[in-house]
């Protein structure tokens, strides 16, 4: 198994996913804390449709990606503010309708069929060194923007009203926070695919909720959960020669259900 | 960024100034032309029945929600505002003392010192409340969570704070204290507060000024003066009536 860390490829794998990990758990704290969870996975699945749109109109996938999920995340969240009723079940009926959307469009591209399934279910085995880069980039900039936010994004879990009272400008840190998480889930895509983005996103905060004692130790343990779970993933897959992404995805949920039945012992 | 409206030629005793405000949400008018002005120092209840608009009448003052009227403040409030519910998850193992360091930027929130710690304990134990400093806030009950919220407000410094029903679902005991509170911050410190009750035996008790809504202006002025059998008649039904026990006065509502 060890033989693994040898192969240029894997460390690739080894170095994008873990790195991708702890993005999507600083930003998939603050998912979870929101009550926002159903959000990531809405702008997962329009990142898809975006992808689609931009291989037809001839953009980079990337750009199309965050794009198209930068709107859907505005559009619930909009929605969500506006009180509406059912607005569940709009969200629902919205978030499928553009992941199927995505899927037909980019069947109609012959050129690109292939890769439907990748962007669908991710082959964190296939990067570059580019994506290395572009991964390591991506988490600098998901790391000083929480930094920067953090306070804030805070104080709008603790309750929004209170925070927009106390000055934080609630609309703007929405917009920003929005922007990070589209661009973590359109770079997710290849990794773990548009269907399970949000699980990877959510698992390691939700795991951490059982174990942390504080706020403090929620944002540690979930950076540690998404890293393990991806090294433990990335391993088990080549070991079973499972598919990478649902078995990153699996590992997570095994820590989680660990979590949370030492949580039900102890209460 | 959030910015109320503020004003400096208001009366220097003026904190707040409103008039004719109404509010319209999904093409209904929720709130019709309330007015109120408020001096320094003042304790200012909003009351009214279920569904009357004091709550939309209060984010439209604070400038949560959009509304047509004028409202002016003076330009030295600080607010702190404490909303009806707080719902914090399980999920979310923010404590007492993590919330109050979160007003002083990431690097104390991840880095704590002593002047910080000081300064919670200060305003928790204000509230009677130092001994949930360690504890998180999703566990506390509904009087501890608003002790520490309204403990949270004060210690920004807020010299106007406004609560929307403080002392809902805590007991009669814990709705005193937070009660005897407020007055004590506005006498001796000369804060104003902004409260919402539909207890009108509280706005007696501690109210300088009340604003009687049921969608529009009942009335406003005085308790003593303006809550009179025949308004609060007009804001409740013909069902509620004035009692003095004990040279206080109370409602009760009799079917």
């Amino acid at each position: 198994m060890f033989d693994l860390l040898f192969l240029p490829f894997f460390q690739r794998a080894i170095l994008v996913g873990v790195m991708m990990a702890v993005a999507a758990a600083l930003l998939g704290i603050f998912v979870v804390v929101r009550r926002m969870a159903f959000f990531t996975d809405a702008v997962a699945h329009a990142s898809i449709t975006g992808v689609a749109i931009a291989l037809l109109i001839g953009v980079h996938p990337f750009i199309g990606a965050v794009v198209v999920s930068m709107l859907m995340g505005l559009l619930v969240a909009r929605l969500r503010r506006s009180g509406t009723h059912d607005v569940d079940t709009i969200i629902g009926v919205l978030f499928s309708s553009a992941l199927a959307f995505g899927v037909v469009l980019m069947t109609l591209l012959p050129r690109y069929r292939g890769n439907l399934f990748m962007y669908l279910f991710g082959d964190i085995l296939t990067l570059r060194t580019s994506d290395v880069i572009t991964a390591a980039i991506l988490l600098v900039v998901v790391i000083c923007g929480v930094i920067a936010l953090f306070t804030q994004l805070t104080r709008m879990a603790v309750h929004e009203d209170m925070a927009r009272v106390d000055g934080v400008p609630v609309g703007r840190v929405e917009i920003i926070f929005l922007l990070l998480l589209s661009m973590v889930v359109t770079a997710g895509l290849t990794m773990v695919g548009g269907i399970l983005m949000g699980a990877l996103m959510i698992l390691p905060a939700a795991t951490a909720q059982y174990v942390a004692k504080s706020f403090r130790g929620l944002v540690i343990v979930s950076v540690l959960c998404g890293a393990i779970a991806m090294l433990g993933g990335l391993f088990a897959s080549a070991v079973f020669g499972t598919p990478t992404g649902p078995t990153v995805v699996l590992v997570s949920a095994i820590l989680f259900s660990a979590a949370a039945l030492r949580g039900i012992l102890k209460s | 960024m959030h910015q109320l409206p503020k004003q400096n030629n208001l009366e220097s005793k003026n904190v707040l100034t409103a008039k004719e405000v109404s509010v319209s949400l999904f093409g209904t008018k929720i709130i019709e032309n309330i007015s109120v002005d408020l001096s320094v120092g003042q304790v200012l209840a909003i009351v009214g029945p279920n569904g009357a608009g004091k709550t939309t009448f209060m984010k439209a003052l604070l400038g949560l929600l959009p509304h047509t009227g004028s409202v002016l403040w003076a330009p030295s409030v600080r607010i702190g505002y404490v909303p009806q519910k707080v719902f914090i998850s399980r999920a979310f193992p923010l404590t007492v003392e993590e919330l109050f360091l979160l007003r002083r930027g990431t690097r104390a929130f991840w880095f704590r010192t002593g002047k910080a710690t000081e300064h919670t304990k200060k305003w928790l134990s204000r509230v009677g409340a130092e001994n949930l400093f360690k504890k998180q806030l999703a566990v506390l009950s509904g009087g501890e969570l608003q002790r520490v919220m309204i403990a949270y407000a004060l210690a920004d410094d807020a010299n106007v704070l406004c609560l929307d029903e403080p002392a809902a679902g805590i007991d009669i005991g814990g709705g005193q204290t937070i009660y005897s509170l407020l007055k004590d911050l506005s006498l001796q410190e000369q804060r104003t507060i902004i409260l919402i009750s539909h207890e009108l035996d509280i706005v007696f008790r501690y109210a300088d000024e009340v604003v009687c809504i049921d969608k529009r202006m009942i009335c406003r002025g005085s308790p003593h003066v303006v809550l009179t059998a025949e308004n609060i008649e007009r804001m409740y039904g013909s069902h509620t009536a004035l009692y003095a026990h004990d040279g206080e006065t109370h409602t009760h509502q009799h079917v």
